[in-house]
């Protein structure tokens, strides 16, 4: 016994050596990666701000194409699409023939839509904005809301990623209690350059539901943006819609009156 | 034998008479209750599917679980063609679509119907409810609900425009001149339904040689099995037949409920004869065993007793039968040409938000099983009455019978 | 008339009279069982009926009706905020006309979404407090009740629930009109889900707190507007009368009992009341038939009895009176049986007859799945009483062959 106790006594010397080490070298490190997230201690809401502006701008024209795929068809469609600040869209069918004139209006809350056939517009009553629009992925309230997530949401920054060398920040957004909002919670993957990777919408379960992904990135109109998007429904990988902008400009100079119910009818188009 | 029978039973002319009078009054009850119940059943099950359903319909499977626009009847014009061959069958298409509804800033959601109204209008009777306007004539019009038209503050000759998501997903779109207002007392109905001319309405939703559904009318409802059946084997795997209990079980459900009521009522009803008829026969045999002591004494066995006695039942039971019948009958018969107006009868607020649609009249309608159940069981039910009664035959000691009163 | 021979002759002859239905009472023993089927077997389905009757009127009445309900003119064409009244309209009744209690309301069309589906419903704003008086009492919820009229959860069906792929504790959006005739989307969360005894109720009524409703909607000219008050009168006989008054104190509304506002359940609750009538008297007349044959043959037996007894210096008319009485007497056995018969059998049924084969049938008229029998005392004394009465005319005809007997033919048989 009395050799053990003094064998133990320079080994206990030993490993307490080495786990002070050891604790050292964690401390460090875990230091490290706070001073990592400490220093990128970043303004969720300027980030995601600025993300939505960035495809918005004062003003913005684009021209974009739209796939529709489904298991037994699909339909490409070329639109252009007029936004002003975050509350005005007007966005027009100009091809094939079947759909070119179609078009719609968003003015603040209201939303209008218009076909030439009938030569009417028609303001969609609320109720019907969960459905679909053109029959794409993208309902209604898709197309109207850009600026809910300040609004409506309580944005958290949960994580960060990279891509290509840049910081990837995932954002969750949790609607606010008594927000008009059926998500569970929306998460944005925003990279570090203000462009959208990924939106998913998830459901009360925290179960993923919807997602659009940012197929390609480029440069358009002098911004770095996503230039090709695609909306799917989780659990159906067969079908979605894809939204690929073909060129666009950002604060142009668009009359005001592009936004009105008058210009929705007379279908003019620049 | 019969004679004998006859003469006992005119001995107590009031008895027999009264007895028979029992038997028949039941007879004629429980016959012409059962002629009026089979006659209005009939009428409920034509005027409910004539109304708007249809004897049957054909519909894509996938779109009875889930009706969407893109679950049509393919190549439905050369199926419309096939089945019409068949005898004593009528064949309409229907093409249906969700779509939002407006006039000028107010608009709400609703059913878009594509409906052949010429062929329509002969045979179903929703049409005859148009209060206002009428039935379209001409592509671009179009029939609403009363209620769709109050909350639009919508009136005949105004234009309603129709947006809704056609196949593939192309914008459909439509503007229909209100031609009529109907009013069908079904608020579902009324508040959501628009019908317009079929071509219209399909070409809109770029629907082409399709349909949602197709109506089966048959002449004659009783055959509306064996046309089915006929129909069957024409029919692909993703198609299916639908017949209108499938369609509409509250009126088979509420002809059951009916007919279990019928039943209490005539068993009671036959139950209550019998026992009076029991009664009767008891009381004959304490008059008579002097008598059946006598027969028995000369030599008759009880046996024989018993079979006379189920003699006099026999004719007892066939003169009240006879009774009730020759009443009914008649009865049955001319109401059967005339009618019982149903506003005697009441009811009517609660038969129209049954979907029984135009229904003024009743008709009974004499049936084997109307006309033959009431005789049957009070024959039978007589002839037990007697039975029991002569159970103490047997035991009849000829000495003390003859000494009784 | 009333001297004391007379009351001692009655009394006799009544003591001869259930001797004489003793005597006979093995030979009429099956006419006493014809009278108690008939009897018993009435009473059986006039319970049924009743009850059915019942239960109509109940779900009619508690669905949200009331027997009397006061809204605006101009609601019944546009349900909203537009045609509204101020909730400090005064209920006041005379004590003659016994209130069970009134619910104010907002009662308004709206459209409601989860994550996967979007349906139409009403939206009813309520203080629960209130809600005894309608089906809310009934519900058995699942969750939380709503706290009171300040809970600005939502209270919703088990079949639309469902249909939205939600549950307790989730969040819906709601859309409805506000009080500026504009399209108001808020976020509620589900306090509770709740099981009503029809589907219907489930898929369409969503409940919420009337004043956190009022505050959601917006302002109008009323600072507490509410769309409807339905009143429920301890007697629903008051209907007319509480209709009346109602009117008269507020002209500027509308008032209307619950016959008008589902006049096809007023039908269905009248014809039962004429069906019972009807099959009553068709089966009083087939028992008279029998009745009849055996009381003229009780007096045809008694013959020579009877002749002595006129022999002995009883008048015709205390002979009217005895064969009378023996029949009625005859009745009321057989009616005692009948109804202690139907009794048993009413409440041999237990909780009542299960109808849930006929699920559509009975949900289109209104009714609840379990058709449950009522007995009430009314009914059963009016059988009773009728049936005695029926029992007085079918003496008639024996009574007159009676009064033929002459000591003479008697003495000879």
């Amino acid at each position: 016994m009395a050799i053990s106790t003094r064998l133990i006594s320079p080994a206990l010397q030993c490993l307490t050596q080495v786990a002070r080490r050891v604790v050292l070298l964690n401390l460090a490190l875990l230091s490290m990666l706070c001073s990592t997230h400490a220093s990128e201690k970043i303004d969720v809401v300027a980030l995601v701000t600025g993300s939505i502006d960035q495809t918005r701008g004062l003003s913005s024209y684009a021209e974009m194409s739209m796939l529709i795929k489904r298991p037994s068809w699909q339909r490409q469609s070329t639109l252009k699409a007029w936004t002003r600040g975050r509350e005005d869209a007007l966005i027009r069918f100009v091809a094939p023939t079947r759909d070119a004139g179609n078009a719609l209006l968003k003015q603040g809350e209201r939303m209008w839509t218009y076909t030439p056939k009938l030569n009417k517009s028609i303001r969609l009553p609320g109720g019907m904005m969960s459905q679909s629009w053109a029959g794409s992925d993208f309902s209604y309230n898709d197309m109207s809301r850009s600026d809910k997530w300040l609004r409506d949401y309580t944005l958290n920054h949960v994580d960060t990623e990279q891509d290509e060398g840049l910081a990837v920040y995932v954002i969750d957004a949790t609607p606010r209690e008594d927000a008009a909002v059926v998500w569970g919670k929306e998460q944005l993957r925003i990279r570090e350059d203000l462009v959208l990777l990924e939106l998913t919408y998830f459901d009360q379960d925290m179960e993923p539901v919807r997602r659009m992904v940012s197929l390609a990135i480029g440069e358009l109109g002098g911004r770095v943006m996503a230039t090709r998007m695609r909306m799917q429904e989780v659990d159906k990988p067969e079908q979605y819609t894809e939204l690929e902008y073909l060129d666009m400009d950002f604060d142009v100079d668009v009359p005001d009156r592009m936004f009105t119910l008058f210009s929705l009818q007379s279908g003019r188009s620049r | 034998m019969i004679r004998l029978a006859w003469r006992n039973l005119q001995r107590n002319a009031a008895r027999t008479w009264l007895t028979a009078g029992g038997i028949g009054f039941s007879v004629l009850l429980v016959s012409f209750a059962m002629s009026l119940q089979s006659g209005s059943y009939e009428i409920m099950i034509d005027s409910a599917t004539r109304y708007f359903t249809g004897h049957a319909q054909i519909s894509e499977k996938s779109y009875i679980d889930q009706p969407r626009l893109d679950r049509t009847l393919q190549n439905v014009q050369a199926l419309q063609t096939e089945l019409s061959a068949i005898e004593g069958l009528t064949v309409f298409p229907r093409v249906q679509a969700f779509a939002v509804v407006s006039m000028e800033e107010k608009s709400l959601g609703g059913m878009v119907v594509g409906v052949d109204f010429d062929a329509e209008r002969q045979h179903l009777d929703i049409y005859d409810n148009v209060i206002e306007g009428d039935v379209p004539r001409q592509a671009d019009q179009a029939m609403i609900g009363v209620s769709m038209a109050r909350n639009l503050g919508a009136a005949v000759g105004d234009e309603l425009v129709v947006l809704g998501s056609g196949k593939q997903g192309a914008v459909a779109a439509a503007i229909f001149v209100i031609s009529g207002i109907v009013e069908t007392g079904q608020t579902a109905l009324d508040r959501t339904l628009v019908f317009a001319p079929i071509g219209g309405v399909a070409e809109a939703f770029y629907l082409h040689d399709e349909a949602h559904m197709l109506l089966l009318m048959v002449d004659d409802l009783s055959q509306l099995n064996a046309i089915a059946a006929q129909i069957e084997p024409l029919l692909s795997e993703r198609l299916t037949l639908q017949t209108w209990q499938q369609l509409m079980p509250l009126i088979e459900q509420s002809i059951e409920m009916d007919k279990a009521g019928g039943y209490l009522f005539f068993s009671l009803l036959l139950i209550l004869v019998t026992f009076a008829v029991v009664n009767t026969f008891v009381m004959v045999l304490y008059e008579r065993t002097r008598e059946f002591g006598l027969f028995m004494a000369l030599g008759m066995r009880p046996l024989q007793v018993i079979g006379q006695v189920q003699f006099e039942a026999l004719l007892l039971s066939s003169l009240g039968v006879a009774l009730g019948l020759g009443l009914s009958y008649p009865l049955i018969s001319y109401l059967t040409s005339v009618g019982i107006p149903l506003d005697q009868m009441g009811g009517e607020e609660a038969i129209q938000q049954m979907q029984m649609g135009a229904m003024d009249r009743i008709y009974p309608k004499a049936t084997l099983t109307s006309l033959a159940t009431a005789p049957l069981v009070m024959m039978i039910g007589t002839q037990l009455a007697a039975l029991v009664s002569t159970v103490r035959v047997r035991g009849i000691n000829p000495v003390t019978a003859l000494r009784a009163e | 008339m009333f001297s004391s021979s007379f009351i001692s002759t009655l009394a006799m002859l009544f003591n001869f009279s259930l001797r004489n239905i003793v005597r006979y009472r093995r030979r009429n023993f099956f006419l006493f069982a014809a009278i108690a089927v008939a009897v018993g077997g009435t009473t059986l389905s006039n319970a049924l009926i009743r009850g059915w009757q019942v239960d109509m009127l109940e779900t009619a009445v508690s669905g949200l009706t009331g027997h009397i309900k006061l809204q605006a003119p101009g609601f019944a064409d546009d349900p909203s905020l537009q045609n509204a009244f101020s909730s400090l309209t005064p209920i006041s009744l005379g004590d003659n006309v016994p209130i069970l209690g009134f619910a104010q309301r907002i009662n308004i069309p709206a459209v409601i979404s989860s994550e996967r589906e979007t349906r139409g419903v009403a939206l009813v704003g309520v203080d629960p407090a209130n809600e005894g008086i309608s089906l809310y009492r009934d519900f058995v919820i699942e969750g939380e009740d709503l706290g009171g009229p300040e809970d600005g959860r939502l209270l919703i069906g088990r079949a639309l629930a469902e249909t939205l792929q939600t549950r307790v504790g989730r969040r819906v959006v709601v859309i409805m009109e506000g009080a500026d005739g504009k399209s108001r989307e808020r976020g509620y969360r589900i306090a509770g889900v709740f099981d009503a005894p029809m589907k219907i109720s489930e898929e369409l009524l969503v409940f919420t707190g009337l004043e956190a409703m009022q505050a959601a909607l917006g302002n109008t000219q009323l600072r507490t507007p509410i769309t409807e008050l339905s009143l429920v009168l301890q007697a629903e006989g008051d209907r007319g009368v509480a209709q009346r008054e109602l009117a008269a104190q507020h002209p500027q509304l509308v008032v209307k009992d619950w016959r008008e506002m589902q006049p096809q359940v007023a039908e269905i609750v009248d014809l039962v009341d004429a069906t019972m009538a009807i099959w009553f008297f068709l089966i009083m007349s087939a028992l008279t038939f029998g009745l009849v044959n055996t009381l003229i043959a009780t007096v045809m037996q008694r013959t020579r009895e009877l002749g002595m007894l006129r022999a002995l210096g009883m008048n015709q008319r205390l002979l009217l009176i005895q064969v009378v009485m023996e029949c009625v007497g005859i009745m009321v056995v057989g009616v005692i049986a009948g109804l202690l018969l139907g009794i048993a059998m009413v409440f041999g049924l237990g909780d009542g007859i299960d109808l849930s084969a006929f699920s559509e049938s009975v949900e289109a008229f209104g009714m609840s799945t379990v058709l449950k029998p009522v007995l009430t005392l009314e009914d059963l004394l009016l059988f009773g009483g009728l049936s005695v009465l029926v029992g007085v005319f079918a003496s008639y005809f024996p009574a007159r062959r009676a009064l033929k007997i002459s000591p003479l033919m008697a003495m000879s048989r």
